[in-house]
């Protein structure tokens, strides 16, 4: 209790995709982070991803006070302090980056995930996709692979389109042979791209809207370096839309937010008595009867 | 009428036992037993588990002890009536001198089977699993059967029997689905009647009013005995898990009752014992989830056991594999022949909260008396793929409870494990966010 706490706090998100790690000052100011592929072995990477990030911030291990763990892979970080979800990690540091957005959206390598967020940051709501990874990170990966465009220029590429196509299949699968034919068709690359970014702009804003809410929205997540997603989706969506500087972090710095602040104790948490009363089943059918 | 009267020829599948390989009945035989031991190994690894929760895995072990009790029952002559929901009267079947057992299967292997004759249409994998078991005869306990008693409440349960009919006989009932009004009752009654009437043909026994009025009686005592468990689950720390309860109100549909309430007693004396110790299941602190939607049949217990590997702890429910199997007793007037039928009529359909029926209000109300009496934080929606009842009426509960203030997560799951991490992430999620919220609200009372 009486020991000083250091200065530094770690977040690393393990993504289906890639795994980010993210180290924070006690004022939650983002000092170093690193990105790279998440591998077969998630710890390890970890691990070494972390000692390479520290190394190059010149921050000393011994000077992290916690670290917490999130993403899908976060049980395989063996080292981390805590363990919590990606939504619970996301809404956390979206809350402290722009605590007036309302919805907050996560589009991940292999999930989107909108959640709608209540006082103090809690979040009172989610929704994430089905079993289905259409207008994710890894949807605009193959659709870019398909291309042959660096996935890193698609963005920048599909805003210089004057119109873009239409593409209407939303399955990974077909949305690709359906690029495949309008290269065949000697359709301009950036134009495809554009109606591939209305598409998943189209997808994430009924996910918007699903979440009942009139207020600003949060990009964050892999996609949210997309700049051609972006722009639709400021564009479809007719509300305020925010994005933060590293969109890719903001699961990472989220949960390294939610390392404990000062020592507080486990708090003891007390629920109204419950009240044991005798249930009376048939008042309702003696009603419905006859 | 039924199709089992006439003999003929099967209606679907002309070749029933040609058209699955040896190697698919093997592979669907041994893939279901391998799962039910899975599942049982893992409610045996519940930290402070009662020692007679065995008696009650035992019950549901596949090929166990009561599939050896139904086929001695049968050798001596003995009819078994199988059911395939909550809406089919016991008493009147053990008034008749033959036993019940439910079918529905949990089993998430013989879905391929039935995939294979249906194709993948996006129907319930209950409805599939139950059928394609049929049909490769995996599951021991839907062997033993000679009657299958179906109400038609979903569309996916009508053509079920209608296909089951090529394998056993069956008997359907037509399930009022508009709750309103007098010919509700009527036609339920005539149901119930006709119901009477196929059992004493199957079984050459007139069901004799002592009788009936005796069986009734077992099962009321069945109830009263579950309605002592309840009590437990209402405490701060209940001593049992969700699961264990699920698995002793589906057990009641397989056992004989009368031991089944015996063995429900035993049970609470040692719930009792362990309440003074001060032993409770979940961990501390768990956050108090009530499971809704659609039946979990044993052993399809994956959204149950994620919750409670979650840092959740179920405390209630509203399933028709769950609570609402003995929710009520029933209620007798007179000791006619008539009043019996008819408040048996009365136990098995009002009460039901199936989303089968409309106007279907009672549900909301009765979830709600739940999430208050068992102290209730969240709720579990969960729905079969393919439940489209379900999932309709979803919406129209979340809307409700968010009034009273009740989170409510609605999970889409299938019968298979490949979702199970996804799953959980939603629903650590879930139990996350009701933390952080009580945590809030006592912060709140605290500074007001």
């Amino acid at each position: 209790m009486s020991e000083p706490l250091k200065p530094y706090d770690v977040g690393i998100d393990v993504g289906a995709i890639s795994t980010k790690v993210a180290v924070v000052d006690k004022e939650r100011k983002l000092v170093a982070h690193g990105v790279r592929l998440t591998t077969m072995e998630p710890g390890k990477l970890a691990r070494s991803l972390l000692d390479e990030v520290l190394k190059e911030a010149g921050v000393d291990n011994g000077q992290i006070q916690y670290i917490v763990a999130t993403g899908q892979g976060r049980r395989s970080v063996d080292f981390a302090d805590m363990a919590r979800t990606e939504i619970t990690a996301f809404s956390k540091g979206a809350y402290y980056l722009h605590p007036e957005s309302v919805i907050l959206i996560d589009i991940g390598g292999q999930g989107i995930r909108a959640m709608r967020r209540g006082e103090m940051g809690i979040i009172e709501d989610f929704r994430t996709n089905d079993k289905c990874s259409s207008g994710t990170g890894s949807f605009l990966d193959a659709m870019a692979t398909a291309l042959e465009v660096d996935i890193k220029d698609a963005g920048s590429l599909a805003v210089s389109s004057c119109g873009g196509e239409e593409v209407c299949a939303t399955c990974t699968v077909f949305a690709e042979s359906e690029v495949v034919s309008m290269i065949a068709k000697g359709k301009k690359k950036e134009d495809i791209l554009a109606g591939l970014d209305k598409m998943v702009a189209r997808k994430v804003n009924g996910l918007v809207n699903s979440m009942r809410s009139k207020g600003p929205v949060f990009i964050g997540g892999g996609v949210g370096e997309n700049i051609g997603v972006v722009e639709e989706l400021k564009s479809v969506a007719n509300r305020e839309v925010f994005v933060p500087e590293h969109p890719q972090l903001i699961g990472a710095m989220g949960a390294a937010f939610m390392a404990p602040r000062e020592h507080e104790g486990e708090k003891e948490v007390r629920r109204e008595e419950v009240v044991v009363k005798k249930r009376s089943f048939f008042d309702l059918f003696r009603k419905v009867k006859r | 009428m039924s199709r089992s009267d006439q003999e003929g020829p099967p209606r679907y599948l002309k070749d029933r036992e040609e058209y699955f390989s040896d190697e698919q009945r093997k592979r669907t035989t041994v893939e279901s037993r391998k799962m039910e031991k899975r599942v049982r190994e893992n409610l045996r690894a519940q930290k402070d588990r009662p020692a007679v929760m065995k008696y009650f895995d035992d019950i549901h072990t596949y090929g166990g002890i009561r599939v050896k009790e139904l086929k001695e029952f049968r050798k001596t002559g003995g009819k078994v009536v199988g059911t395939l929901c909550v809406m089919v009267p016991f008493e009147l079947i053990n008034a008749a001198g033959a036993r019940g057992v439910r079918v529905s299967s949990g089993y998430y292997e013989p879905v391929h089977p039935a995939n294979e004759l249906l194709g993948d249409a996006g129907l319930c994998p209950m409805v599939k699993s139950t059928i394609g078991a049929k049909m490769v005869h995996s599951d021991p306990l839907a062997e033993e059967i000679d009657l299958l008693v179906c109400p038609a409440t979903c569309d996916g349960k009508l053509k079920l029997a209608e296909i089951y009919e090529d394998w056993a006989p069956v008997m359907m009932m037509n399930i009022p689905r508009v709750k309103t009004g007098d010919t509700t009752s009527r036609l339920w009654m005539g149901e119930i009647k006709f119901l009477k009437q196929k059992l004493e043909e199957l079984t050459g026994r007139k069901i004799k009013r002592k009788a009936l009025l005796n069986e009734i009686g077992k099962w009321n005592d069945a109830q009263a005995a579950w309605g002592r468990l309840l009590e437990y689950r209402k405490s701060k720390t209940p001593p049992i898990s969700g699961q264990d309860m699920m698995l002793i109100a589906q057990a009641s549909q397989k056992d004989e009752i009368t031991r089944w309430t015996k063995k429900v007693k035993d049970l609470e004396k040692e719930l009792k014992v362990m309440v003074r110790k001060g032993l409770h299941a979940g961990e501390t602190g768990a956050a108090r989830i009530m499971l809704a939607g659609s039946p979990m049949i044993y052993p399809n217990f994956k959204i149950p056991s994620l919750v409670e590997e979650s840092g959740g702890l179920i405390v209630s429910d509203e399933l028709c594999s769950g609570h609402r199997i003995m929710s009520d007793p029933v209620m007798l007037d007179e000791r006619s022949m008539s009043e019996m039928l008819m408040a048996l009529a009365e136990r098995y359909f009002f009460p039901c909260t199936c989303p089968c029926f409309s106007p279907n209000d009672d549900r909301i109300r009765r979830m709600k008396e739940s999430i208050h009496l068992f102290g209730v934080e969240g709720v579990v929606f969960h729905t079969l793929r393919g439940c489209h009842l379900n999932n309709l009426e979803a919406t129209k509960i979340e809307m409700k409870l968010r009034e009273a203030e009740i989170p409510m997560i609605k999970l889409e799951s299938e019968y298979d494990d490949g979702d199970v991490e996804q799953v959980r992430t939603r629903i650590e999620a879930f139990v996350e966010m009701i933390k952080t919220r009580r945590a809030f609200s006592v912060k709140k009372e605290g500074s007001s």
